[in-house]
């Protein structure tokens, strides 16, 4: 995996626990990691062997910005540092080189841009790809899972067959 | 002119003594003596050094040294130079460092000023103020300017720091700004 660079928090407050082993930012809080931003009103960073190792955003909502092609917003967001992986619940949106995905969870690998979409209850999911996305080299790779029994749970517009591997692209 | 004479003698004798009953009873504090005395040190040492122990387990909990103490008599109020105070704590003892201290409200609050410096290194934490009050009474510190810690994995600075050591909670307030380096994947 690509080696990231610092991280940087912004906020008006802060609150360390040392038996929690975590630190609650909150208050306009902004996480800066390279390209990505990350914007909440609350933020719980954990920390493992004195390494920050998970943040946990909540806000109204969370807001996420990778460069020029990647954004989303949910209301909790969870970036597991280590592993790379982005997990969106609450009104679960991304958008990736123009291809949406809305759900009630949607999992992002941020090496492998996979995208893992799930709905739950009545939050169907949604996925969108722009008709001059199917034809050139934007395809993607989604994982859509229904979890309850009604197949017509998922809703795709532009394209219905399974799409080929995305060529992985660095931010 | 003899009764004149005695009268004028009996007059500045009796003046002289209600002068003298006045001034007497004036507290004996002439004008710009008041300042002198509130600041007259009642006790100077130097190379000092001062224990506290638990009275649960009699293990050392403070140990205050300082090149220079100053008390007050008038003044409750104690002065020191280079104060240096090491605090037990089960995570690791805590040492503050500064130009200058100053021990209040019969010992229970000690301010820090002047280049302090917090270290605990069990917990590789460093704290770098200009100003920090510590209540032995609440084992509570505060900082009411900008502060900075560096810590294992990166630094934050605060525009004021409330940090409770019995329980083990740090608040920063007025702005806080942090920077973590990446883990290593």
């Amino acid at each position: 995996a690509p080696m990231e660079g610092t991280i940087q928090v912004t906020a008006d407050n802060g609150r360390f626990e040392q038996s929690a082993g975590s630190g609650v930012y909150s208050g306009n809080v902004e996480l800066i990691q390279g390209k990505r931003k990350l914007f909440a009103d609350e933020m719980r960073m954990f920390t493992q062997n004195s390494e920050l190792v998970r943040v946990e955003a909540t806000g109204t909502p969370v807001r996420m910005e990778e460069g020029e092609g990647l954004n989303a917003h949910a209301e909790n967001l969870v970036y597991n540092i280590k592993a790379r992986t982005l997990v969106l619940t609450g009104d679960a949106y991304i958008e990736h080189q123009g291809n949406t995905f809305e759900g009630a969870k949607v999992e992002y690998s941020l090496d492998s841009k996979r995208v893992d979409a799930s709905s739950e209850g009545d939050q169907r999911v949604r996925l969108v790809i722009p008709a001059e996305n199917q034809t050139t080299n934007a395809p993607v790779d989604a994982n859509i899972e229904a979890n309850n029994s009604n197949p017509n749970d998922t809703q795709s517009e532009g394209s219905d067959s399974a799409s080929p591997k995305a060529e992985p692209n660095t931010p | 002119m003899k009764r004149q004479g005695l009268l004028s003698a009996t007059g500045i004798l009796l003046l002289g003594l209600v002068m003298l009953m006045t001034l007497h009873e004036w507290d004996s504090a002439l004008p710009g003596q008041d300042n002198a005395v509130a600041m007259a040190p009642a006790i100077i040492a130097d190379q000092v050094s001062a224990r506290a122990f638990s009275e649960k387990d009699g293990s050392l909990q403070y140990h205050l040294t300082a090149d220079s103490l100053v008390q007050f008599d008038h003044n409750p109020l104690t002065k020191m130079q280079a104060p240096v105070l090491i605090m037990a704590n089960d995570k690791g003892s805590w040492t503050i460092t500064s130009e200058q201290g100053i021990v209040q409200e019969d010992g229970d609050l000690i301010s820090f000023l002047g280049k302090v410096n917090v270290n605990n290194p069990i917990q590789k934490m460093t704290v770098n103020t200009e100003e920090l009050h510590f209540n032995s009474d609440t084992n509570i510190a505060t900082t009411p300017g900008d502060v900075e810690m560096r810590f294992d994995s990166g630094q934050t600075r605060a525009g004021a720091l409330e940090a409770d050591l019995n329980k083990g909670v740090l608040e920063l307030k007025q702005g806080v700004k942090s920077e973590f380096e990446a883990p290593a994947s």
